[in-house]
Formats: structure tokens, sequence, C-alpha cells
């Protein structure tokens, strides 16, 4: 059965985030908002169990049709300055994870999530 | 910017440097910056017969590089026609195209970029190499993945007005020495990517990951359907830079500098562009910007004044171990490491020598 071009894009997200590149291995879950609330066709989510950072990547019908939304989540998760927040575009694909800085692993999370969405944004 | 050890060809080089000296009719014939020596492009241009090139050349030729005068055109001929005829010639190169393609207005050279047809006749007449450097020359911009698209790539020339405006203080020396990202890139859909990105890194497993190359040649190349809006911008900035500050801080430093200056940008727009381009460095820089003050950053990144860099760092109490070990550090992506060597505390000075005591003379005993 053929893919549509949305799964199309999650299956290129996966590519992204392998393990065999970020040297993270996630675990794959639902997003945490519903793509629909941010008019996205598809997403889905992941977690890294060893630092708490969870992500969510979403697909959108346009090139660039996350950027709205995503700047909106960034903006209203970043209230919490304990919470470090990413977001970031990759053609019709958005990212958004956080994780949290009061901790003793806390700088160490951060760093592992700037990976990720570094990975996640392809090389340029 | 993905890159890879340069590799010289310098037989492909001299094939692309290769262009037709102005002929009678073409006086005023804009030359590349390539240009080397005439050739026998000019014995091409006067043989019987060849009314092809002769027409391309007679047809642009007036435009001087940077006029807006479009080119006189022959009764009923359009650039696209005369570029079709020329590319019929046996005999026709990327070296007699190019100045004519460059002279053009950007309506003529999408006329030929817009006929996937034609670009097909050119790959098989110029073979791979070349038309890809033709792409770039015809400022190929594939939006999007759809007509209906509301969003693409931004544009070269856009990308170096946002350069140049946002960044006008530090990019002088630059604009001066004529750096700019218009002309050196293509945004291109998968078929050409595949062939650009096959020729400069063949099956290294890391193609559907990559959203834009530079590749040997200084040649750059955006894959119209990943990346964000400041894409362009990122590479952008990468030709207004100085070689001298990549050389001394290696690769991932200067990425992250990079991408601290394309961020500075796309922050700015409105709606701002949201960039996660590699971030670890990115963080790491911002923070050296500040350490150091973004001023004398920037001319060690545009102007190569690498040593004002180092003076700034040092005049807080560093050393130049410290020096040495931020570099190692960077180089080998240890981040936090790099931060820690910034906010180490100064090395404490022993306090100063108070003067000694002077006693006064003693009196004589009487």
């Amino acid at each position: 059965m053929e893919s549509s071009p949305a799964q199309e894009e999650l299956q290129r997200c996966r590519k992204l985030l392998d393990a065999s590149r970020t040297g993270v291995a996630l675990d794959e879950t639902v997003p945490e908002w519903i793509p629909d609330s941010l008019r996205a066709v598809d997403g889905i989510g992941f977690v890294d169990p060893e630092y708490a950072i969870t992500i969510s990547v979403y697909v959108f019908e346009e090139w660039g049709g996350g950027d709205e939304a995503g700047l909106r989540l960034q903006e209203e998760l970043q209230s919490d300055s304990n919470v470090y927040v990413v977001s970031a575009g990759n053609g019709r694909l958005l990212f958004i994870g956080q994780t949290r800085l009061d901790r003793d692993e806390g700088i160490d999370a951060k760093y592992r999530l700037a990976d990720l969405v570094s990975a996640f944004s392809g090389q340029e | 910017m993905r890159k890879k050890t340069h590799r010289v060809d310098r037989r492909k080089e001299s094939t692309v440097r290769s262009v037709a000296k102005p002929t009678a009719e073409s006086s005023t014939a804009p030359v590349s910056a390539n240009t080397v020596s005439p050739h026998p492009a000019i014995e091409l241009q006067r043989s019987a017969g060849n009314h092809a090139v002769s027409k391309l050349v007679s047809s642009s030729t007036v435009q001087r590089q940077g006029t807006k005068t479009a080119p006189p055109k022959s009764k009923g001929s359009t650039f696209k026609d005369v570029f079709t005829t020329a590319l019929s010639d046996p005999k026709v190169t990327l070296g007699i195209l190019s100045p004519h393609v460059e002279a053009a207005s950007q309506a003529d050279r999408d006329s030929i970029s817009s006929d996937a047809k034609l670009l097909k006749t050119a790959r098989d007449k110029l073979g791979d190499d070349d038309y890809l450097t033709l792409l770039t020359k015809l400022r190929v911009f594939k939006a999007g993945k759809t007509a209906e698209d509301k969003k693409s790539h931004t544009k070269a020339d856009v990308a170096d007005k946002y350069i140049r405006d946002n960044l006008a203080a530090y990019v002088k020396e630059a604009v001066k020495a004529g750096r700019k990202v218009e002309g050196q890139v293509a945004v291109i859909d998968a078929d050409d990517w595949k062939l650009a990105y096959d020729k400069e890194f063949g099956n290294d497993g890391e193609e559907a990951t990559t959203n834009a190359f530079v590749d040997a040649r200084g040649r750059i190349f955006l894959h119209k359907n990943r990346g964000n809006a400041g894409t362009m911008i990122h590479e952008g900035i990468h030709k207004y830079s100085n070689g001298v500050f990549l050389s001394t801080v290696k690769f991932n430093f200067n990425e992250g500098v990079t991408e601290y200056f394309t961020r500075k940008i796309t922050s700015s727009l409105k709606p701002a562009i949201a960039r996660g381009n590699y971030q670890p460095n990115y963080e790491f820089s911002k923070k050296f910007a500040d350490y150091v003050g973004e001023a004398c950053l920037a001319k060690g990144y545009f102007d190569g004044d690498v040593k004002g860099v180092k003076d700034a760092f040092k005049a807080k109490g560093k050393e130049d171990k410290d020096w040495d070990a931020l570099l190692a550090a960077t180089k080998d992506k240890k981040w936090a490491d790099a931060e820690k060597i910034l906010t180490a505390a100064a090395p404490a000075k022993p306090p100063a020598k108070a003067p000694a005591e002077v006693k006064p003379p003693v009196a004589p005993a009487k």
C-alpha cells in the first residue's frame, strides 16, 4: 500500500532523528498537542526517558506551514523559565521539544535536546 | 554548511573559465568573474554558419553587468529562442553561454529554467558538471511542493539584502570585496538534487538528511522541499565570511557563529523564522559573543581579525592555554566544557607587595 505524503514526511522525520545519527534512542509516542488543533495534518511524539525530554513533530500541508504554530507554542512554553524549549521547521515538518533545567542533569538535558533539534533540522 | 574537503579538478575549472571574447557586434559584452583568456570560442563566433552563437552574443551583449537595460532582441526572437538555438550548435560550451546568462534579466533566465525540456537539452549538451553551474547562473529557484504553496526558501538576492541591511555595520569590507550569495546558488527539485548530491558525495547514506550543501567548487544547492526560510540566509552568511576565521576555529565553532548571525536576521523578520540548525553550536556561540562582544566577534568572522577576538577573550583574565582549550573543546563539540572555560573565574592575582618601610636615620648620641 502506498504511503500518504504525510506518512512519507513522518518517515523522513524518523530518519532525521534516528539513533544512528543522534546517538539517542527515542521512544515513539503520540504528539503532545492534537494535530488538528495546530492545523497540522498529522503528528508524532518522541520521548528520551534518560533525560526526560519530550518532542512533538507535526506535518503541515505546506512547506513552512508550521512556522506560526511553532512560534506560538514556543512563546507559551517559555513563560516558565525553568523549561528549555526549542522549535524548528524543516520543509513541511515542525519540531517542538522541551526539557526542564531545574535539576542536576538540567544542563546535560539542554545540550542533548539541542543536539536532537539540530539533527532534526538537517545538514546545511 | 555541509561541505567536503575540496578536491580541485583543474580540468573542470578550465572548462568553466573559457569565455567568448567579445566580437565587433558585441563590444560591450560583460565578462564573468571567471574569465581567463580567449579561446576557440572566438573562432566559433566568427566561423560561417555559427549564426546561433553570434545571435546569442548580439541579442544580449549591449547590457553591461549591473545595468537594468533590457538587451535588444533580434526581430521576433526572445532570449529563450536564441538560447535554444545556441544549444543546437555542437560546439556550444558553458563558457560561451555564461556571460549572456549573467547579463540577461531574471525574467529571461526564468524562461530558460522553467522549461524542463530545454534544461534537459542543456544538460545533454553541456554535461552534468557544467549543467549544474548553469543552474546557479540561471538562479534556478524551484518553489515549494506545489504551485499553491505560499512559502518557500528565501531568494538569494533577498538573502543578500537581509544580510547587508541587518548586518550593515559588520559586512562593509565583505560587500566592498564583492561577496554575495546571488548567482552562486540554486534551489532545485529532487532530480537535479540527486544529480548534484551524488556528484559531490556519492552514496554516503546522508542524502535524505541534508537540506543544502556547498560543493567543492563553491556552488550552493538547496533542496526545494527541505530546510526553512533561514537556510538561504545561513548559506549566504557563509559567503560573506573571511576564511581565516574558519581555518582558525574550525568547522563546528564556525558553524555556530554563522548560525548566530543567521538568527540575528531570522529572529528579526516578521514573522520570525524558527531555526534549530546547529543548535548546540549556536547556544555556545551566543555566550561567546556576549563574552568578547558581538562587534569584536563580527570583525573576526567577516574581516578575519581573529587576533582581535583572541585579545578580547584574554582581556578578561584568560590565558593562551585557555584559548587553546576552548578551540579544542569546540572542535570536538564539547560545548558544556567550552562554556565552562568562559564562565571559569579568572585566576586570583597575588596581592601587591607593600612598599618597604623607610626608617628615619638614627640621630648620633651626644
